[in-house]
């Protein structure tokens, strides 16, 4: 199947195989050229064919007497070597007979017809063939009737095997004259009318048939006659044909027949279909019109598959395919790498940016970090004023309320113990002042304390009076001014 | 005929195989373009943040040039005060510079003193100095000086009748720069 696949996308299984007897001749040889070889009994005629618009187209004959099978096959070699011929085709022109039969079945195709004829032609001859014969068919255009020429086989052993020794390969063996019969019927049935004789003379043999509307008369035929025997046997049959008839004449011995038949019944109407024809009976071989010739060879042939026109789109939208699956791959591949290239840029470049960017944070952040320690200092500094101004400032106000005691003449006080105490991390502070005497006395000096602190910008949170042993205690919790200490 | 059937139709998927194939080809080019230009809007994205970015960060470090200056200022205080022994041999020299009489004195690391929220590591140090009030006061004031970042925890004057006793705590800030 692989093989068949390439041959249908290569386009080759659209090449007819030479051997392919199902094929007419002229597709399969329409460029390359054929050997003819037309087997007598005492000698080979050899025509280089060739096929134009569909017609054979033979070159000049050349014969040649039996030398032995070996002399044959490298005479028949030579001539195809000069002429390029790989294959060839072999005319019988002997060793066939010919008889009438009704039993006869018509195939419904040629295909049926020469695939049945090989292998089981008893289904077309409605008996089993002549023993060690291998037969081939000729109907009556009309009725049943058909003429059945049989040859033996060991004379189309003998033609095979010198197409072998040749090296030549068989495109078709047929018997000559039975395809001259049915190419006559087949293509000059209007000319045989009511009722004709037909007489089909070659170089060695004579065959001679009635035929009617509606039947066939028993074929007469000899062969392998040498020229005299010919003449002779040409005599007689012309004598015996039936006077005022029409005769179909097919001639290629070189005896003017036509004459006699005029010097025996002048009234005869004598059709010569072919006449213009150097081989009429090859020219019936390789016609393969209306019908395939039967080909005698005997055994099946390996040949390749022939595809019919119908699948030609195929190929073409194969390769159509294929053409713009290459181009559209090679264009995206190209483009898909100069994406990737740009992408990979692209993310080079998003890195650098976004390093920038933390790295710009990070400034940022080391910027706010600074400040905050900054703040940190400075709020530190707020809380953290200096204590000597303010004992300077509470011990001046202590003295001045002691003086304005004396001045008075009123008891004094006296500090017994003085505690500043902040608060932790806080802009709190607790003082806590004994001062000894009377309560007037230690009132005074507290309370211009109080004011002291009134006009530094302190707020009170808390204020406590205890009596101590010598006088009276004072806590005084105090906010820090908001601004700072001045 | 029907010996191509088979064939014909392995042709025909083979031609289908490459109509995919063509499709998918079309589809990995185009997917590379989209990447491409998500990638190029990212970018523009990104030079547009960048750009904002840098923006914020010369303004604030416009803004935090004054911060700088204080904190430039105030960082070599912040070294200076690091060493105890040199806080003391200081302290010791101011009282007696002022004719006091330094007596106990220790000092303690806090790591939880409590500022701003945070904790913040200090150096408590406590001294005890007898003399006048004076030379206390005198004193007190040369240590604030000397130390500007130290803060005067508490300060206990108790008078015993003959002399005056001042118990004074300093807190030295470590660092804050706290993470």
């Amino acid at each position: 199947m692989i093989q068949q696949t390439l041959d249908l996308a290569l386009g080759r299984a659209f090449v007819p195989d030479p051997q392919d007897t199902l094929i007419p001749l002229a597709k399969r040889f329409a460029r390359k050229p054929l050997i003819a070889v037309t087997i007598f009994k005492d000698g080979y005629e050899f025509v280089p064919v060739t096929f134009a618009g569909g017609l054979p187209v033979f070159g000049a004959a050349q014969t040649a007497p039996p030398a032995g099978e070996d002399a044959d096959a490298d005479a028949l070699r030579a001539l195809a070597e000069r002429f390029k011929a790989k294959d060839c085709l072999i005319n019988l022109a002997t060793g066939y007979t010919a008889v009438l039969s009704s039993r006869t079945r018509r195939p419904e195709s040629d295909e049926e017809a020469i695939l049945l004829m090989r292998d089981s032609p008893e289904r077309l001859l409605g008996e089993a063939p002549a023993h060690g014969c291998r037969p081939s068919i000729v109907s009556h255009p009309t009725h049943n009737f058909a003429v059945v020429f049989s040859h033996k086989e060991n004379e189309i052993g003998s033609a095979v095997v010198m197409a072998q020794k040749a090296g030549l390969g068989l495109a078709r063996l047929q018997c000559g004259m039975s395809s001259l019969l049915g190419h006559v019927l087949a293509h000059y049935w209007s000319e045989v009318g009511r009722d004709a004789e037909l007489l089909f003379v070659d170089r060695s043999s004579v065959f001679t048939m009635a035929v009617t509307e509606g039947s066939f008369s028993r074929p007469l035929f000899d062969i392998g006659l040498k020229e005299s025997a010919l003449k002779q046997a040409v005599v007689e049959r012309v004598a015996k044909l039936k006077r005022g008839g029409k005769k179909i004449l097919v001639n290629t011995s070189g005896i003017d027949i036509e004459a006699m038949i005029r010097e025996e019944d002048p009234e005869a109407a004598i059709a010569t279909p072919l006449k213009e024809q150097d081989q009429p009976i090859l020219r019936a071989c390789c016609g393969d019109k209306p019908r395939l010739g039967y080909d005698l060879f005997p055994g099946e042939r390996t040949v390749r598959p022939h595809a019919t026109n119908q699948l030609r789109p195929l190929p073409l939208l194969f390769w159509s395919v294929a053409a713009v699956f290459l181009a559209a791959f090679s264009i995206n591949t190209f483009r898909s790498a100069g994406y990737h290239r740009q992408t990979a840029v692209l993310e080079n470049q998003a890195r650098n940016l976004e390093q920038g960017k933390k790295q710009a944070e990070a400034a940022m952040q080391e910027v706010a970090a600074r400040s905050k320690v900054a703040s940190d200092i400075a709020d530190w500094l707020l809380i953290s004023p200096m204590t000597q101004t303010l004992l300077i400032q509470i011990n001046q106000e202590i003295q001045a309320a002691t003086e304005e005691a004396i001045k008075e003449n009123k008891p004094v006080a006296e500090v017994g113990s003085l505690s500043l105490v902040r608060q932790e991390g806080q802009p709190q502070m607790r003082l806590a002042i004994v001062l000894n005497g009377d309560s007037s006395a230690a009132n005074r000096v507290f309370q211009r304390i109080s004011s002291l602190f009134s006009r530094l910008g302190y707020s009170t949170v808390d204020l406590r009076e205890t009596v101590a042993p010598q006088g009276f205690r004072y806590e005084h919790l105090v906010n820090l001014p908001k601004g700072g200490v001045l | 005929m029907k010996s191509y059937t088979l064939p014909a139709f392995l042709l025909l998927v083979l031609t289908g195989l490459l109509g995919l194939g063509i499709m998918k080809s079309f589809r990995g080019a185009g997917r590379a373009k989209g990447a491409m230009s998500a990638e190029q809007a990212t970018v523009d994205a990104d030079r547009r943040d960048l750009a904002a970015v840098q923006r914020s960060a010369k303004a604030v470090a416009q803004k935090a040039v004054e911060s700088d200056r204080f904190l430039s200022r105030w960082d070599g205080e912040l070294q200076s005060e690091a060493s105890i022994e040199d806080i003391f041999g200081r302290l010791d020299s101011l009282a007696v510079g002022n004719l006091l009489a330094p007596s106990g004195k220790n000092f303690k690391l806090n790591t939880s003193y409590f500022f701003n929220g945070r904790h913040l590591p200090v150096q408590n140090v406590n001294i005890a100095v007898a003399g006048d009030f004076y030379r206390t006061v005198n004193w007190l004031g040369a240590a604030e000086s000397a130390f500007p970042l130290a803060r005067v925890e508490q300060i206990n004057y108790t008078n015993t009748g003959n002399s005056l006793s001042l118990a004074a705590q300093f807190s030295f800030p470590r660092k804050f720069d706290l993470k």
